[in-house]
């Protein structure tokens, strides 16, 4: 993929009431996501790149392929590019549909002039040939101006934004035909038939969301921001809307950021993650790699590690965990130096049946990384027992809906696999 | 009776409320755009100030300014020979003056509540700052807006201090029916009178549920109302 040749970098600075936020990064083609606890200036770090908020300094900037990069804020050069000339697409909290207007009005608003001026330009470089899209449109052969769009060669068809739809004719009639066949196009691809004339405060959360996601993409944005898109909806619309998210993001093959705190969002629909934490960037990295190892505490707690302990390193294999009761713990991995904390899943607990124990024990126990189960608390949930230990360790067991004993699941000893066991450090 | 009050105060009325809403709308979205703090607290204040000094005192203020022997009043005489002090468009500019802060302070309050992230998004999606004061921010607050401006209509129609002041009560050239129930008053015709004063409360009544009637029918139009 082009991911070194179409990016967003971002390096900004920013004085917040608690905290300063200080980030950089760098955003490719596809999802980028930036998980961190509320108020910890993810929505400030996508505000800036809109162009809502202005930093305090540093440079946000895109790039694609052989085009000159297109600078959006650069504080020593006193670049600050208004929103209206980003194209930068930003999915509100609450959608922000104008409540004034129709779903078609709301999805047609931003193809005004800009939109169809760049039209009427995708129409003279796709050459003849009606309704079908523009093919490759990788920017990097454009003549004329620089305004080469970032999609990755694989997405033709598929009726993808960023390819503008062909027009026979040309100027204005041309560019309004253009719009009104875009407006069509995005009603199609959400779902909205029916619901053209319809004002916004008649829709449901699933709606709104849709019609925001049409009006963004409909103007064919570089960048697209998703700023908790989740977060005003009841749990079950927002698992089903997550999937749809997932296909939108999957077709839409350009850069595009979201802001989450939760991580079962970040995980499902990002390939990159951000981890943020009071403005300054923990962890960046592929998402599964960035579960796996989170790193730092910090980190491994936002991506949903519940037992994390300080430790005192025993050998190159062997902590004590000093939040733990002294437990000591066999590692797969070295432990460095460097390493402060140790962090375990509440799911990576394997019971110990009686037999097990016994060959465990004589085989030495110092190798074995056994834990008593000592005054077990149980909490039960629709599909997993939540049981905390004496020592302060969570220990979660999955279950189904009908069982309600738990009695039975409660071994006498439990064990960690060592490579289950996450090595951390705490950063400076 | 005397009919010419009667189309005086139309006219003032009708005139300055145009001049009014325009002048007052573009002015509360050049104060609620402004980034600075403190320049705006000090507008606003220069701009309520109509609203709570004695009318007769911002009539001062008017003839110390458009007096023949004033800068302006002179500027206006020798290059356009208009005599404002004292002439029928006095009266329109002292109820345009008394009625503002009303039209501004409502719209302003009005724009005010628009929800940001709706401009926020205009402008993300390309929309012109004003193409997002019409679309977005004035269609959004117009019950605001409008209601502003039945305030200052009916203030406008009311003017008697100010105009007093700088238009004087000339019959049948700056007599506004305020000034013509003063005048019919201090005349001790009661029964002239008293046919003003139920001409006067007609208009201003008729014309704040005309208003009013506007503004529903406005937000029906938009969907706002279910």
């Amino acid at each position: 993929m082009d991911r070194e040749t179409c990016a967003l970098e971002v390096d900004i600075q920013k004085k917040l009431r608690q905290f300063d936020l200080d980030v950089q990064f760098r955003a490719g083609i596809g999802c980028l996501g930036i998980l961190g606890p509320s108020g910890c200036g993810k929505s400030m770090t996508l505000k800036s790149i809109a162009g809502i908020v202005r930093p305090d300094g540093g440079k946000i900037s895109l790039h694609h392929g052989a085009s000159p990069e297109h600078v959006l804020f650069h504080k020593e050069k006193r670049i600050d590019e208004r929103p209206q000339l980003r194209r930068v697409g930003y999915l509100f909290q609450n959608y922000a549909l104008f409540p004034n207007m129709t779903v078609e009005q709301n999805i047609a608003i931003g193809l005004g002039r800009g939109w169809r001026e760049r039209a009427v330009q995708g129409a003279g470089r796709g050459g003849s040939g009606k309704g079908g899209a523009s093919g490759k449109s990788d920017g990097s052969n454009v003549s004329g101006k620089s305004d080469g769009s970032c999609v990755s060669g694989k997405s033709g068809g598929g009726g993808v934004s960023g390819d503008s739809p062909m027009i026979g004719g040309n100027g204005r009639s041309g560019a309004k035909q253009a719009a009104r066949e875009k407006v069509q196009e995005m009603i199609g691809r959400f779902r909205l038939e029916g619901l053209e004339k319809q004002y916004p405060s008649r829709l449901s959360g699933g709606q709104q969301q849709r019609v925001a996601l049409a009006r963004i993409l409909a103007y064919e944005p570089e960048v697209l921001l998703l700023d908790e898109p989740f977060s005003a909806m009841d749990a079950f619309l927002r698992e089903k809307l997550r999937l749809e998210l997932a296909q939108v993001l999957k077709a839409y093959q350009k850069i595009s950021i979201l802001v989450t705190h939760d991580r079962d969002e970040a995980f499902q629909l990002c390939d990159y993650l951000l981890l943020l934490s009071e403005g300054k960037v923990l962890t960046a990295g592929k998402t599964r790699e960035v579960f796996a190892d989170p790193k730092t505490p910090q980190a491994a707690r936002l991506t949903g590690c519940k037992n994390i302990s300080r430790i005192l390193r025993l050998g190159s294999h062997r902590v004590r965990a000093l939040d733990w009761e002294g437990l000591e713990l066999t590692t797969e991995k070295e432990v460095g130096e460097e390493i402060t904390h140790i962090g375990i899943r509440a799911h990576d607990f394997v019971p110990v049946s009686e037999s097990q124990t016994e060959a465990l024990s004589t085989a030495g126990s110092g190798e074995a990384s056994l834990i008593l189960v000592e005054d077990p608390k149980i909490t039960e949930m629709p599909f997993e027992w939540y049981i905390t230990l004496k020592n302060g360790l969570w220990w979660k067991v999955e279950k189904d809906i009908h069982t309600s004993d738990p009695s039975g699941i409660i071994p006498r000893w439990l064990r960690v696999a060592p490579s289950a066991i996450v090595l951390l450090r705490e950063g400076q | 009776m005397e009919w010419s009050p009667i189309l005086i105060s139309m006219r003032t009325a009708g005139l300055s409320i145009v001049v009014t809403f325009v002048l007052g709308l573009l002015t509360a979205w050049l104060v609620v755009r402004l980034r600075s703090e403190s320049l705006r607290i000090l507008l606003d204040g220069i701009l309520t100030l109509p609203l709570v000094l004695p009318p007769t005192v911002v009539g001062f203020f008017l003839l110390y300014i458009l007096g023949v022997k004033r800068p302006l009043g002179q500027f206006f005489l020798e290059y356009f020979s208009v005599k404002i002090a004292f002439s029928w468009s006095a009266t329109v500019i002292a109820a345009v003056v008394m009625s503002f802060p009303l039209m501004y302070r409502s719209a302003r309050g009005a724009l005010e509540q628009v929800d940001q992230d709706l401009v926020h998004a205009a402008r993300t999606l390309g929309m012109s700052e004003w193409a997002i004061f019409w679309k977005v921010m004035v269609a959004n607050a117009l019950p605001g807006i409008v209601s502003g401006g039945v305030l200052a209509f009916a203030r406008g129609l009311g003017e008697f201090g100010a105009t007093a002041m700088i238009a004087g009560n000339i019959a049948g050239k700056t007599r506004t029916l305020p000034m013509a129930v003063y005048s019919e008053v201090a005349a001790g015709n009661m029964d002239q009178a008293y046919r003003y004063v139920v001409v006067i409360v007609a208009i201003a009544f008729v014309s704040v549920v005309v208003l009013n009637v506007a503004g529903w029918k406005g937000r029906d139009r938009k969907g706002q109302r279910q």
